[in-house]
């Protein structure tokens, strides 16, 4: 075993705290090459992604203040600004001040075009699809016509050889614009990714692992061939269950095996009370940093609270009558929406800092674990107080195995206003640029995606190229 | 994996002004339009709802489980949490969500562990297994297992299975009970594991043939089998059931008549009336609804889930023991409250947690399911009452009036006095959807959500509203009404109301909001709903013979 591994090892103790996991699997034991760049069998180490969402906005104390912008220029056009010497106001302080400054990028002044009549959901979704939504029968009801990009990714690395697609979690609420369905226990998603010997598929029945497996072959083969009877739609759905049964079985067989094999020690399995938001993202965040060091998945995503969420955020001490749902905080008077905004950003910045830093914690091959990330947050609009849908906030974070820059300021819209001139202003960004620069920085060879409006838009050919490497 | 999502502009929308488009925002993704020659039994041209592929719910699942497993299964299969994701404004029916719904990852994985430990309960559970096998087991290749199991799986799959199907599960049980020490009833218990996870139990596998006497799809007799026991009974069928399905009984309007009043008049039908009501009043949302405890101390969980019960009750009391005029939901005097909602509603002391009948008197302040706590308090906000959920509640569910979508500009401000020194709920309502754009909409949800301003944000009853008396009245197409009583009346006495109701048991029905080429349906509905008297029980009977329960549109080509 290397002194890479073992001090990665002595690392994630470290980062995990409380938390007992008894996992030893590949990157843990594999050794890396002489450089660290690679394993020493001369695998790439993994790309991850991480998306972080948070609903309802930031207030204009997250708007960093502009150092040294440069023009930055697609096509002969200017585009946008791009800062290497920005400075964080108050809501960004976080990042700072856990000296995560330059392990991420800000990008601002960019728009989803169309997508504000329906407002949150749609905007929401659109943010991660880059895609029209489409209605779903009900008033104000909407729901994605394409997959997010969490999902998108999540499929294209499915059979990788990781035993989780993606884990993903809610820390005050299970909706997700992801469209991943996100757990809102973090003792719950221990136990499915380092229980003892798995809590997967195992009830009190002592049916033995070979029976069990045989139980669910036959539900897969029953689905495969009910599957062939159903139209596109219906079919795509049993198709996703089979493969979701599929799953587990490998969970099970692979994790039959593991017994013998010890990783971390044993330590506690992590409780948070229900509505302690602190403690169940703090649980959220260090789980997901060691699943995602011990290539339990490769992909994760964590919600904060989701469009028009009406969440109570009585830990942050809120001068807001008792109870008061964040959403409709944002809809008082601005006396009082202003600085509960405020002070609910503030808290959230402080936990995206710490779900990025649980990542740096951990030292992978030559650097740290989010070298090999990429964490993309955002929310859905900028000045909650006003519910437009626009101006939206966004940060990446990691360098996704060197393809990403970071450290820099990326402002779209050059001149007046973001939102001064409509929906057709053509000097306005889409922000579905954001989903072609995730693909690229993760490898992926797609030329373009989304649409740049909901009506009936081009597709996005050009990625923020500013921040590539 | 992606589900439907809504938008709570409802909340907190002080001035989401209808475009005056209304009833064309919000139509169905996928519109279904007659195709040419698509026509009903009497040659009229007509649209039918797609064939869809529903997803158990939670209810349905542990309800099938108990029908086919008994008590001791049914335990354990509560412990399932199987998730309908639905945000506060999503205003669709589960039976909608159900049609996208799926069961992926961590609910899959949920799905089979409960599976397991179900097939263990009801397998080593010696007083009770052999009832619901029907014999004693001694080898899985028995006449007795074969039989059995058979007939178990033919219930949950609500189809006959092919002599391979039932070879794979013979092949299961025997490696299964030659690999768990020959304990024959490890071997069922790996096929109940099998069935109770089986694709063909936890969807419902409704997908037509064509229908050689018209274009469109007709649904066959063991479909028909499953869609009348999931609707009437929120359950999978009995035996008598799949015989019926098995001489093509249900091929036939009359054959589905029959068949329909007998499992109505069944006591698992409660389960199906039920299933419907308290989803028509989203009384579900009761098990997570979140109150300010400084403001409603008494809001607790067990008075919750009475309030759920009480919509419950009252329903199946209403619609099945009295099989009264479905408008009565609106102003019946009859109810159910237990401790705490007697002394919610200021009655007289019930003693426990159990709930009781009672009879308001004629002077109560609340009649009917729209004064019920649990739909006012579904229909509020954490601190306070909502005249504009309630309003537009009632506009679109009970009178059928869709409001549309807001438009891009309406501006999002919240109900609040800003400077106008407003002080009411009513009056801040009125303050902040006042303006021009927003009347098209709102003065058509104010006038009706101003007649529940006596009620609280969990219905308690109340005079006074921030130190000024409340002024419940309001109007309805031109009646005025004063307060919730008169309110439910003026209901009862609106056209809209009464033609209401067919729709929103189609659409319940049928999985989805129907495309106005369906009309025939809805129209013939209607008339015999009228004709019978209103009664919700011939209504259900009417539907499920009718061609709207009983064939497709011919879409998706498989």
């Amino acid at each position: 075993m290397s002194k890479l591994s073992i001090s990665r090892r002595t690392c994630l103790r470290g980062v995990l705290g409380g938390i007992a996991v008894s996992v030893g699997l590949p990157p843990l034991d594999a050794m890396f090459n002489a450089n660290g760049t690679a394993y020493a069998n001369g695998t790439p180490i993994p790309k991850r992604l991480a998306s972080w969402f948070w609903a309802q906005g930031v207030t204009k104390e997250w708007f960093p203040i502009a150092g040294n912008p440069q023009p930055y220029t697609q096509g002969g056009k200017q585009v946008g600004t791009i800062d290497a010497t920005w400075t964080a106001p108050s809501e960004l302080q976080p990042f700072e001040k856990a000296g995560l400054r330059n392990d991420i990028s800000v990008i601002t002044g960019t728009r989803l075009f169309g997508w504000s009549e329906v407002m949150h959901s749609a905007q929401d979704i659109g943010v991660f699809s880059g895609y029209p939504t489409v209605n779903t029968g009900c008033t104000f009801c909407v729901g994605p016509t394409r997959p997010s990009i969490l999902e998108e990714v999540s499929n294209r690395w499915h059979g990788d050889g990781t035993p989780f697609p993606f884990l993903a979690a809610g820390v005050t609420g299970t909706f997700s614009p992801t469209g991943l369905p996100h757990e809102a226990s973090p003792s719950a998603m221990f136990d499915r990714v380092f229980g003892a010997a798995s809590k997967v598929g195992v009830g009190p029945s002592g049916l033995s692992t070979a029976t069990r497996m045989s139980v669910l072959d036959l539900v897969q083969s029953e689905s495969a061939t009910l599957s062939k009877k159903l139209g596109a739609r219906d079919s795509q759905r049993i198709q996703a269950f089979q493969q979701s049964i599929r799953d587990l079985e490998m969970r099970m067989s692979s994790q039959a095996n593991a017994g013998a094999a010890a990783g971390l020690d044993k330590l506690t399995r992590p409780t948070a009370a229900k509505n302690d938001y602190d403690a169940i993202h703090d649980a959220f965040a260090r789980i997901m940093a060691i699943a995602v060091a011990t290539n339990q998945t490769r992909v994760l995503s964590v919600t904060v609270d989701a469009g028009q969420s009406e969440a109570v955020y009585s830990n942050i001490g809120l001068s807001v009558p008792a109870g008061a749902g964040y959403h409709s905080i944002t809809h008082m008077d601005k006396s009082i929406a202003m600085p509960a905004i405020h002070a609910v950003t503030m808290w959230k910045m402080q936990k995206l800092a710490q779900f990025i830093g649980y990542l740096k914690a951990v030292p992978e091959g030559a650097g740290t674990l989010l070298d090999n990330c990429l964490v993309f947050a955002s929310s859905e609009m900028d000045d909650a107080t006003t519910h437009f849908c626009i101006n939206t906030p966004m940060i990446l974070a990691g360098k996704s195995g060197g393809a990403l820059k970071t450290g820099l300021y990326y402002a779209g819209y050059v001149g007046k206003e973001p939102y001064a001139n409509g929906d057709n202003d053509t000097n306005q960004e889409s922000t579905t640029k954001i989903l072609l620069t995730i693909l690229r920085a993760l490898g992926e060879k797609d030329t373009q995606w989304g649409q740049r409006s909901e009506k009936n838009g081009p597709a996005i050919a050009e990625p923020f190229g500013a921040l590539l490497a | 994996m992606s589900y439907p999502r809504a938008l709570a502009l409802i909340a907190t929308l002080a001035c989401a002004a209808c475009t005056g488009e209304i009833g064309t925002a919000g139509g169905p993704a996928e519109a279904q339009r007659p195709l040419p020659g698509s026509v009903d039994s009497v040659g009229v041209a007509v649209a039918y709802a797609p064939s869809f592929v529903p997803r158990v719910t939670q209810a349905q699942y542990v309800n099938s489980v108990r029908d086919l497993l008994g008590d001791p299964a049914a335990a354990i299969a509560q412990n399932l949490d199987l998730e309908d994701p639905v945000s506060e404004s999503d205003h669709t029916f589960r039976t909608m969500r159900a049609t996208t719904n799926g069961l992926v990852d961590i609910a899959a994985e949920h799905v089979s562990a409960n599976a397991f430990d179900v097939a263990h309960a009801a397998a080593g559970d010696a007083g009770s297994r052999t009832s619901w096998l029907g014999c004693t087991p001694k080898s899985v290749s028995d006449d007795c297992v074969i039989g059995g199991i058979g007939a178990l799986l033919r219930r949950a799959y609500r189809r006959a299975l092919s002599p391979d199907e039932m070879g794979k599960y013979l092949t299961l049980m025997t490696a299964a009970a030659a690999g768990e020490g020959n304990d024959v009833w490890k071997g069922i218990e790996a096929a109940l594991a099998a069935m109770l996870q089986s694709p063909y139990f936890l969807f419902g596998v409704h997908v037509g043939e064509p229908d050689p006497a018209a274009r469109r799809i007709r649904y066959t007799s063991y479909e028909m089998a499953g869609r009348l026991s999931l609707l009437l009974w929120d359950s999978v069928p009995d035996a008598a059931l799949m015989t019926a399905a098995d001489a093509n009984v249900l091929a036939s309007a009359e054959g589905i008549r029959a068949q329909a009043e007998r499992l109505l008049a069944d006591p698992r039908a409660r389960r199906g009336v039920i299933a419907f009501g308290a989803d028509f009043l989203e009384a579900d949302r009761l098990s997570d609804l979140k109150k300010d405890a400084m403001t409603f101390p008494k809001f607790t969980a067990t008075l919750a889930a009475a309030m759920h019960e009480e919509i419950e009750q009252a329903f199946a009391n209403l619609v099945i023991d009295q099989d009264a005029d479905y408008l009565d939901v609106y102003t019946t005097r009859s109810t159910f409250v237990n401790d705490e909602l007697a002394a919610l509603y200021g009655l007289s002391p019930v003693t426990g947690s159990a709930l009781h009948p009672v009879t308001m008197g004629a002077d109560s302040t609340r009649v009917g399911l729209l004064g019920s706590a649990g739909f006012l308090a579904v229909h509020a906000g954490p601190t306070e009452g909502s005249i504009i959920k309630r309003g537009v509640f009632m506009n679109e569910r009970v009178l059928c009036r869709e409001l549309g979508t807001p438009p891009a500009a309406a501006a999002m401000n919240g109900v609040e006095s800003g400077s106008t020194g407003a002080r009411t709920l009513r009056e801040r309502t009125i303050a902040t959807t006042s303006r021009a754009e927003c009347t098209a909409c709102h003065g058509r949800i104010n006038p009706l959500g101003f007649g529940l301003e006596s009620f609280d944000g969990i219905g308690g009853y109340r005079t006074t509203d921030n130190g000024q008396p409340v002024d419940a009245s309001g109007t309805l197409d031109g009646a005025s009404f004063d307060g919730e009583p008169a309110l439910a009346q003026a209901i009862r006495s609106d056209d809209a109301a009464q033609h209401c109701v067919a729709k929103q048991l189609y659409r319940y029905a049928t999985g989805h909001k129907e495309d106005p080429a369906e009309q025939p349906h809805l129209d013939q509905l209607d008339q015999k709903f009228l004709a019978g008297g209103r009664r919700f029980s011939k209504l259900l009977v009417d539907l499920v013979a009718g061609d709207g329960f009983r064939y497709a549109q011919p879409s998706e080509v498989p």
